[in-house]
């Protein structure tokens, strides 16, 4: 059941300050005022931009995961690696749950998390709302914590650095299209105003 | 005459705020996404310290157990956090070592920490230095999963280095154990509700 609905009221949700809602200029933020939180902005950035983004960002997405990342030359031995083959490497040594980790946080949930934002941005460019889109929007929202793309970039450096110095190696288009896919992940966050999309599901009163 | 505003709560997703005021039913929900309703998350407390006291027993085990092995013909070469840290020191490469050092050893203590001092901040009902207990909670909150890197490395490690008897990294114990003190402790941090910060205490 639904309780009443105020529209024009707003709770920090670091605080609980209550604040009254205001219209915010272009290039507004509005932080709470009694411990600063960001609450609510006004960017110039719009949906359009984000979904461009999205758009872009799928293919990568799919080349970063059908492609080899790295190959490896050590003296005469080859090894390639797709994104996939290190989630793999941990299931065959017997580390079940470290593979579903990692095999979560650098392919499932990234995947699951663009995918779901088409499936919810696309029809909000037309104007129209699909079903279950708050639903799915508040999923979205709390899987983003555990989309860790750029840290296993990070972590793809390092281990090029150790294993550089030993051994030959070709980088393979699936890295590239993986930087690309994080330089994109990370345009459409802060293109994406959550507050707007939020705005525009409608909400079910009693 | 009725207060208009008696008891106002905010969608944990997406802070849609309602008036749960002559709420007659048992379940609220947001009417905007179905989250179900409430003023402060629940348990937070024990639930935060469940997470966080699984992550320190983890820890240990996380620093003991070997990440990765690194064989050679046969000889294997086990490496903790540790070890694999003072090795890239030893080669030349401190710019990584530091990098390593501080995402897997000082931010897990100090994340466990900083969480362990909010929690305990909130139970004795402290009121003091509110707001930089709020900037501690967003910290914890940003960089607690970069602590990831040491297992995604391991990662990319064990996916290349499979030649045959040649050269082979096979991942450790600690590689599983490190990751769930990882997971756990952003657990912890996503139970503890900071609003807890602000509550003045309930006579």
């Amino acid at each position: 059941m639904v309780p009443e609905v105020a529209h024009d009221l707003h709770l920090c949700h670091h605080c609980d300050q209550l604040h009254r809602h205001v219209m915010l200029m272009p290039g507004e933020t509005a932080n709470c005022s009694r411990c600063g939180s960001p609450l609510a902005s006004n960017h110039s950035a719009r949906l359009e931009t984000a979904l461009a983004l999205l758009c872009a960002a799928i293919p990568a997405f799919i080349i970063a995961n059908c492609f080899p990342i790295i190959t490896l030359n050590l003296i005469g031995n080859t090894q390639s690696s797709l994104l996939i083959t290190g989630v793999l490497q941990f299931a065959y040594s017997g580390l079940w749950p470290l593979a579903i980790l990692v095999f979560l946080t650098s392919i499932l949930l990234p995947g699951l998390y663009l995918c779901g934002l088409l499936y919810v941005l696309a029809p909000l460019y037309f104007g129209k709302v699909a079903p279950h889109t708050g639903r799915l929007f508040r999923f979205l929202s709390r899987i983003e914590a555990w989309n860790m793309l750029e840290i296993f970039l990070l972590g793809i450096l390092v281990a090029l650095t150790k294993l550089g110095s030993i051994a030959d190696l070709v980088l393979g288009p699936a890295l590239y299209a993986f930087v690309a896919l994080i330089l994109l992940n990370t345009l459409m966050s802060v293109a994406l105003d959550k507050h707007t999309v939020w705005q525009q599901i409608p909400v079910a009163e009693r | 005459m009725a207060e208009p505003f008696t008891n106002l709560v905010a969608c944990h997703d997406c802070h849609l705020v309602h008036n749960l005021r002559g709420f007659a039913f048992s379940d609220p929900r947001c009417g905007r996404c179905g989250s179900a309703l409430a003023q402060r998350k629940q348990n937070s407390l024990s639930r935060a310290w469940a997470f966080l006291i699984a992550a320190i027993v983890l820890y240990a085990p996380a620093n003991i157990y070997p990440i990765m092995t690194v064989s050679n013909f046969g000889r294997g070469e086990p490496d903790t956090i540790l070890s694999g840290a003072a090795k890239l020191l030893e080669s030349g490469m401190w710019p990584l070592a530091l990098l390593v050092f501080v995402a897997s050893i000082v931010i897990p203590i100090l994340k466990i920490l900083i969480i362990a001092y909010l929690l305990i901040s909130v139970q004795r009902g402290s009121v003091s230095n509110r707001i930089g207990r709020m900037r501690l909670y967003r910290l914890v909150e940003f960089v607690g999963r970069w602590s990831m890197v040491d297992v995604f490395m391991v990662s990319i490690l064990i996916a290349l280095v499979r030649l045959g008897n040649f050269a082979v990294i096979d991942p450790g114990a600690g590689a599983m154990a490190f990751a769930a003190v990882v997971v756990l402790t952003m657990l912890a941090s996503l139970s503890f509700d900071p609003r807890l910060i602000w509550d003045d205490e309930r006579t």
